[in-house]
């Protein structure tokens, strides 16, 4: 049998045009030279990298990990002002973002600091045990090789900033149980374009490059989060176990938000999180629309009303790219709205309750004030539980505005609250037993709730017994506020200390509360008729512990 | 000797009139920018850029040449071909105009479908691609403008898919194989009468 096969000659130089073709794609694929990553190989380029306490990783404490186990170049490694001049719109979220200054911030530099230089266990290693903190809160700089004594870490915009671009968007694999910035990124092997315009070009490779989530759906997993909102401190730091500080994952790893496959981005990176949680609390799951302002809690560092020079001195600076992307003006004008963000955000995190019982013989009257976790993912209050911390203000009065009684009250002049006022902290102790007020995490031995955070969906009741005695006869108007405070006011004795120049523009600054809820109503004591059954040990005037 | 019979033919362009010779220098021109940026494509779309980057810049940088350059290519070509099929490309919105006619054969019949195919592939490869490459050209005058991301995939898989299915569509119709034996169409049979 005969095959007859009739070409025309377009066919035939079609068919060798391709044969060439791939022979020459072939020769430069396996000839041309292929530049390796760029990373630094601290074991033969940085013989005087301190590393204490292990040969394996040069970030330890902090539990940072690249895929070739070198070290970030800080000449080549990309800032978010970089990114910024595509990605406009997430640039400027971020920038008015906690995650933009977890380094510059000036309490943090300050504890810091107070931490390398201050404390008792710091010693001779302090440069690296900061590693542990910096791994989070500086991460660039540890991934550069700051850590160390000895460093060779030269200026670089990206090292300055905080939780910037290219450190999430090269993680390929977390480990938020390990905490402490467990994360593994290939940002040494992100390889440079011969022009930026090819990224335009070819825009599925830099997806892929930059773990979009249709790539990477870690990126939509609150696994990514915890590693740095998982913070242990090792023994090497100081003691002799472990130290849990924050369990923000963890927390939300056993709520049946985990349960109901709600990630810490659904409502932290939504574009406005309140009605997100609205949105959960009344059972529906709507998709989020994607922001990244991370909106939190610190609504300090997002009050532009502050004294300009203020607010730009307690963020470590102007936001990085001012004039080439954002204004100063512009920037100030969004860090209101992150504030309003953040605001809205707390005060949907709980719900209140306040009830009444009938008055007893003895005059006192009880009061019951039931708050919820009913829209967060975590305890209330998480994080920093030394610092973070919420409190209740009860307060009667009455006909004649005078006050019956006042618990949790708030002096704005010194910066203190009621020390009786039930509060959610946990307060630390040191191994000769002071207390450790102002995050010198190093020194800590052991910790002590006085009360302990509200788990989600969960309900804690304080019983008050309010002493009435003549005011018993009349109507009484009841406040009932929940406060939420970001640091106590010790803090900033820190930046006293280490930062004497700055601290000046602090002088009589007191660290604000805000009001995440508040009812007003009226009781009068005499009418009151619903039976309290009480819960707890309710004592006199004490609250329930 | 053997079982394989393998001839290579100039086709239509023996009879030599000078449309079809500018035609056929089109066609010819146009094979190897075709060549070229398909190659590439596929390259770049199955071959792990990791392997060796240096390459795979080069090779992107080449799509975008032959993509441009054959696009040149195929406009002049499209219009010249069509002339002398006595085609019309408005008839891709209206396609009654594309049913068999009384004077064309069945294998006539099919090469238009399949042309007609063709040109709305090519249409949407290169449309897409010009999009997808709009965004980089603007950058480089200083102009920063992106697709929102669900038009980017879009332009993606649209560029994808329709630049597979171009290269079998586009063998097909040149094959000789479909042409052998039938009569000659259009101004070429004009011409050959004479």
């Amino acid at each position: 049998m005969k095959i007859n096969i009739t070409v025309t000659r377009p066919i035939l130089r079609f068919a060798f045009s391709v044969v060439a073709v791939l022979l020459l794609f072939a020769g430069l694929t396996l000839f041309l030279p292929n530049p390796g990553g760029d990373g630094i190989d601290w074991k033969t380029e940085l013989p005087f990298y301190s590393m204490p306490w292990t040969n394996s990783s040069p970030f330890y404490p902090s539990e940072w990990k690249t895929t070739d186990g070198h070290l970030v170049n800080w000449r080549s490694v990309p800032s978010a002002t970089f990114c910024g001049e595509c990605h406009e719109k997430e640039y400027k979220e971020w920038a008015s973002s906690i995650h933009a200054i977890t380094g510059p911030d000036l309490i943090y530099e300050s504890a810091i600091l107070q931490n390398e230089f201050g404390s008792a266990a710091g010693g001779a290693l302090a440069t690296e045990k900061i590693r542990w903190c910096d791994g989070c809160h500086e991460p660039l700089a540890i991934l550069a090789g700051e850590g160390s004594p000895l460093t060779a870490v030269g200026p670089n915009e990206a090292i300055e900033e905080g939780a910037t671009c290219i450190l999430c968007h090269t993680a390929v694999e977390a480990r938020p149980l390990a905490g402490n910035a467990g994360l593994t990124l290939n940002i040494n092997e992100i390889k440079r374009y011969l022009d930026p315009t090819l990224i335009m070009a070819a825009p599925e490779q830099h997806a892929k490059s930059m773990q979009a989530k249709r790539h990477n759906p870690m990126m939509g997993k609150s696994e990514m989060c915890g590693t740095c909102h998982t913070e242990i401190r090792p023994e090497r730091i100081n003691g002799d176990f472990p130290l849990h500080f924050q369990e923000t994952f963890d927390e939300w790893r056993l709520s049946e938000y985990a349960d109901r496959n709600i990630q810490c981005q659904d409502c932290h990176m939504d574009a406005e999180p309140a009605r997100y949680v609205d949105a959960l609390k009344r059972g529906e799951q709507p998709e989020r629309k994607m922001s990244h302002r991370f909106v939190g809690n610190n609504y300090l560092l997002t009050e532009s009303d502050l004294p300009k020079q203020t607010i730009v001195t307690l963020r470590g600076g102007w936001v990085p790219g001012r004039n080439e992307l954002m204004s100063g003006e512009e920037w100030l004008t969004d860090l209101k709205k992150q504030q309003g963000l953040i605001l809205d955000l707390l005060k949907s995190a709980a719900d209140m309750e306040v009830s009444t019982g009938t008055l007893e013989s003895n005059g006192a009257l009880p009061i019951e004030i039931a708050i919820t976790n009913s829209g967060a993912g975590h305890n209330l209050p998480t994080g920093p539980l030394d610092q973070r911390y919420l409190w209740i203000e009860l307060k009667l009065t009455d006909s004649q505005n005078q006050v019956v009684y006042h618990s949790g009250w708030f002096d704005w002049e010194q910066g203190q609250e009621d020390p009786e006022a039930v509060r959610y902290i946990k307060r630390m102790y040191n191994d000769d037993g002071a207390y450790n007020d102002r995050h010198i995490l190093f020194d800590v031995n052991r910790m002590h709730y006085e009360r302990k955070p509200i788990r989600p969906m969960e309900t804690d009741r304080i019983g008050y017994r309010v002493p009435l005695g003549e005011a018993a006869s009349g109507p009484l108007k009841l406040e009932v506020r929940l406060w939420y405070r970001l640091a106590l006011q010790q803090i900033l004795e820190n930046t006293v200390e280490q930062f004497p120049v700055e601290a000046k523009l602090l002088e009589g600054t007191v660290i604000p509360p805000v009001v995440m809820l508040e009812t007003v109503s009226e009781v009068d004591p005499a009418e009151v008729s619903k039976v309290w059954a009480g819960s707890g040990a309710a004592k006199g005037a004490d609250h329930g512990a | 000797m053997g079982m394989l019979n393998f001839t290579v033919t100039g086709g239509e362009g023996d009879r030599g009139f000078e449309f079809f010779q500018n035609l056929k220098t089109l066609l010819y021109g146009l094979m190897f920018p075709i060549a070229l940026t398909m190659v590439s494509g596929f390259w770049y779309l199955f071959v792990p850029a990791d392997i060796n980057w240096q390459a795979s810049q080069l090779i992107l940088v080449l799509h975008l040449l032959g993509g441009v350059i054959s696009l040149l290519i195929v406009i002049p070509f499209f219009i010249l071909h069509q002339k002398e099929k006595k085609q019309r490309l408005r008839w891709l919105v209206t396609p009654w105009k594309l049913g068999k006619k009384s004077d064309e054969n069945e294998h006539q019949f099919i090469q238009r479908q399949i042309g007609y195919l063709l040109l709305v592939l090519l249409l949407l490869t290169y449309g897409s691609g010009l999009m997808i490459a709009l965004p980089g050209l603007l950058f480089a005058f200083d102009m920063v403008v992106l697709w929102e991301n669900p038009t980017q995939l879009l332009l993606g898989a649209v560029h994808r898919w329709a630049g597979g299915l171009m290269v079998p569509v586009l063998l097909f119709h040149m094959l000789w194989l479909l042409r052998h034996k039938q009569p000659a169409s259009g101004a070429v049979a004009a011409e050959a009468a004479k």
